[in-house]
């Protein structure tokens, strides 16, 4: 599907504003900034991801006489990615979350709007141009079972990004850094001529987080990278993805469905539903203030050992059909505080709660 | 008053190429009449092969049950002939897998598939039955269930075909429950509808549930009871609230810290990572002498390597709340202080 032209969409309602622009901090305003060893003064100053308006559709056929429907898989998200950080993206199924992941790295291609990385604008970048970028942008996968190629060794998979980049010198360099990749993610050099299906679980993730590394990104897109995994496994590939952003200065665009392990691994949280997020802010700050009645419930939603009391907000019905979404704010069919005439009319836009608390909510009637 | 069910000793293993696997050792554990009990561990602990035991569907071979008994209602399922089997299977336990995706047929209508349950059990016109289908599609949650009735598993999302399945499993109004991962597949806003359907249908309908998990925060809220497997054995089970409260069993322990707590980064600090557990599972094909986590435990001592510890009381016994412990670094705490 080519790309319309920005804004000339015929699904777009005309008299719904765009949502505004999720403005990049200035680096005055962030006294926490730290960067990665090799980053120059001037390019701190600016996020390494800079999404905007960014919508993917995708044509529902309506039969042979039908219009041809679309689906918002993507719906006008603008976002932020500063270096070094993680951007938890939380979200139910078919919320459009690992749409918007692979369509930040031009796995997807975008519909409308754009991707700015690292200054570029990479959206209409032909192959050629892209191609070298590739190489700063990497996924890792949910499914460490198939996402890994059979037939092929640990050691093929780590290095086949260092062949295809032309990274190494000559082989014996493509075979040290193959080495050190799997050594930096806990695997022994013993693994190299091993195949995926000889490894559990969690060493085959970390084959695929040493596949992402092994080209030196600046960037990692990680699709539940822990889902699929025991909790014990879970919590060595959280410590792993920590300590190597932690070393590296990667930014990391964490998705999951498990808002305990989204709030505990990420800088800032982006909550998605339907298409669009919802509330966007500093985790401790969306933890605590749940502004969207939509962030309330998935933490309400949230199994905890110790319940703290509170009392569990249980979500009457499901989400709703991309296709058809529902007029105004899509959440209002669940949504306990909805306002008749008000939210099932107009889609409210992503809003700072507070001006410079970087913290956003699209919801007319926000807790407060 | 004898428990509703009741696990002895229960030893089942698998013939595989690499020879024996003992993949259940010695389980014991009690579901009483209207309670909840949560059989908790990791993939390969033995809670699936222990669920499909009970029910009699694992195949005999590669399966084979090496001993112990299950007495349901007074009986041993293990010596029922096939034919009473049938009777309690369905009938008086009640089974909901995790896939709520593959465990419906696609090409028959829901409404065909809940007749079909029910009419297996009761003696029943078609009629009838399908007025008990409907009845039970509203009792567990659908708006329109005469409507539903009609319609396939297709047209319906995760969270509301579990819902069908759920109301399959309780067509027979089964006096146990099993539900196996019952919520893994769902999304978290659905996981929290499932699980809240559970525990009004097992306080209104007085049945008894055994819920079959991989995380202890998600039955914390509904389990009375929780037993903990790892690598087929039983390491501690008691109480949930007093169990979750001072577990004992360094296994427990370790599962319960590897649960992301509710705290927040800061840009450029680092932080303590969460503790983890080092090594994998032991080969059930030749698990090694004494405790089964002894490669994998902060308090290993020379007693675990050569002696199996046996499940002896984690606390003093007193407050009414005992929980069960296989550990001699527990044992050797009590036995100091």
């Amino acid at each position: 599907m080519s790309s319309p032209p920005a804004g000339g969409h015929p699904q777009t309602p005309s008299e719904a504003p765009p949502p505004p622009t999720e403005d990049p901090p200035r680096p005055t305003g962030e006294p926490h900034r730290t960067s990665g060893p090799a980053q120059t003064t001037e390019r701190r100053g600016r996020p390494l991801i800079i999404a905007e308006k960014l919508s993917k559709l995708y044509p529902v056929p309506g039969g042979a006489f039908g219009k041809t429907h679309f689906v918002h898989a993507v719906d006008g998200v603008s976002l932020y990615l500063r270096r070094g950080e993680t951007l938890g993206l939380v979200g139910e199924s078919g919320c459009g979350k690992s749409t918007l992941g692979r369509t930040l790295i031009r796995l997807i291609e975008p519909t409308l709007g754009r991707v700015v990385f690292d200054g570029k604008d990479i959206t209409r970048l032909p192959p050629s141009e892209l191609r070298p970028l590739r190489r700063r942008m990497q996924i890792v996968f949910q499914d460490p079972y198939s996402s890994l190629n059979p037939r092929m060794t640990v050691g093929q998979i780590a290095g086949e990004g260092i062949a295809i980049h032309r990274l190494a010198r000559d082989r014996r360099d493509a075979e040290a850094r193959v080495a050190a990749v799997l050594a930096r993610v806990g695997l022994s050099p013993d693994l190299m001529a091993r195949y995926p299906h000889e490894l559990s679980g969690g060493q085959r993730q970390r084959v695929g987080i040493a596949r992402a590394l092994a080209v030196e990104p600046d960037f990692i897109v990680c699709d539940e990278p822990v889902s699929a995994l025991d909790v014990s496994v879970q919590a060595q590939v959280l410590n792993l993805l920590e300590e190597l952003q932690d070393d590296l200065g990667l930014s990391l665009l964490f998705i999951s469905h498990d808002l305990r392990v989204v709030e505990y691994t990420s800088h800032r949280v982006a909550v998605m539903y339907l298409g669009r997020i919802v509330e966007v802010g500093p985790a401790a700050t969306v933890a605590a203030a749940r502004a969207h009645p939509y962030t309330r419930a998935l933490f309400s939603a949230v199994p905890a050992v110790e319940p703290d009391g509170k009392k569990r907000l249980v979500l009457q019905g499901e989400p709703p059909s991309a296709v058809e979404p529902p007029p105004g704010c899509a959440f209002h069919p669940r949504c306990p505080r909805a306002e008749k005439g008000k939210c099932d009319t107009e889609a409210p836009d992503l809003e700072e709660l507070i001006p410079g608390s970087h913290h956003r909510v699209a919801c007319w009637h926000p807790e407060t | 008053m004898s428990p509703l069910l009741s696990l002895r000793d229960l030893s089942i293993s698998f013939a595989t190429d690499g020879g024996i696997l003992r993949a259940v050792d010695r389980v014991s554990f009690d579901v009483p009449a209207g309670g909840t009990v949560a059989l908790v561990g990791e993939s390969g602990c033995g809670k699936s092969v222990t669920a499909q035991a009970i029910l009699r569907l694992l195949a005999t071979p590669p399966a084979s049950i090496d001993g112990g008994q299950i007495l349901f209602e007074g009986r041993d399922l293990l010596t029922l002939p096939e034919r009473a089997m049938r009777e309690v299977r369905g009938g008086r336990i009640g089974m909901v897998f995790q896939e709520p995706m593959t465990s419906l047929n696609p090409v028959y209508t829901v409404g065909f598939q809940l007749i079909e349950a029910i009419r297996l059990h009761r003696k029943v016109s078609r009629g009838e039955a399908r007025r008990l289908a409907i009845e039970g599609l509203a009792r567990v949650g659908f708006p329109e269930p005469a409507r539903h009735v009609d319609g396939y598993a297709h047209q319906l999302s995760g969270g509301m075909r579990q819902r069908v399945l759920i109301a399959m499993a309780l067509a027979c109004s089964p006096a146990l429950l099993i539900a196996d991962e019952p919520t893994t597949a769902l999304d978290a806003t659905v996981q929290a509808q499932i699980l809240e359907l559970l525990q009004k249908l097992r306080d209104e309908g007085g049945m008894s549930l055994l819920l079959i998990a991989h995380d202890l925060a998600l039955v914390a809220e509904i389990a009375d009871e929780i037993v903990v497997l790892y690598a087929g054995v039983v390491v501690e089970r008691g109480p949930a609230r007093a169990l979750l409260a001072a577990p004992a069993h360094p296994y427990t322990r370790a599962l319960l810290a590897s649960v992301p707590p509710r705290t927040h980064r800061t840009r450029g600090q680092r932080r303590v990572k969460l503790p983890t557990l080092a090594g994998t599972l032991p080969d059930l094909r030749s698990p090694p002498t004494g405790c089964r986590f002894q490669d994998r435990c902060a308090e290993v001592m020379d007693r675990c390597r050569t002696e199996t510890p046996a499940l002896v009381l984690a606390g003093d016994g007193a407050g009414g709340e005992p929980t069960l412990v296989r550990c001699f670094a527990v044992e050797a705490r009590r036995g100091a202080a």
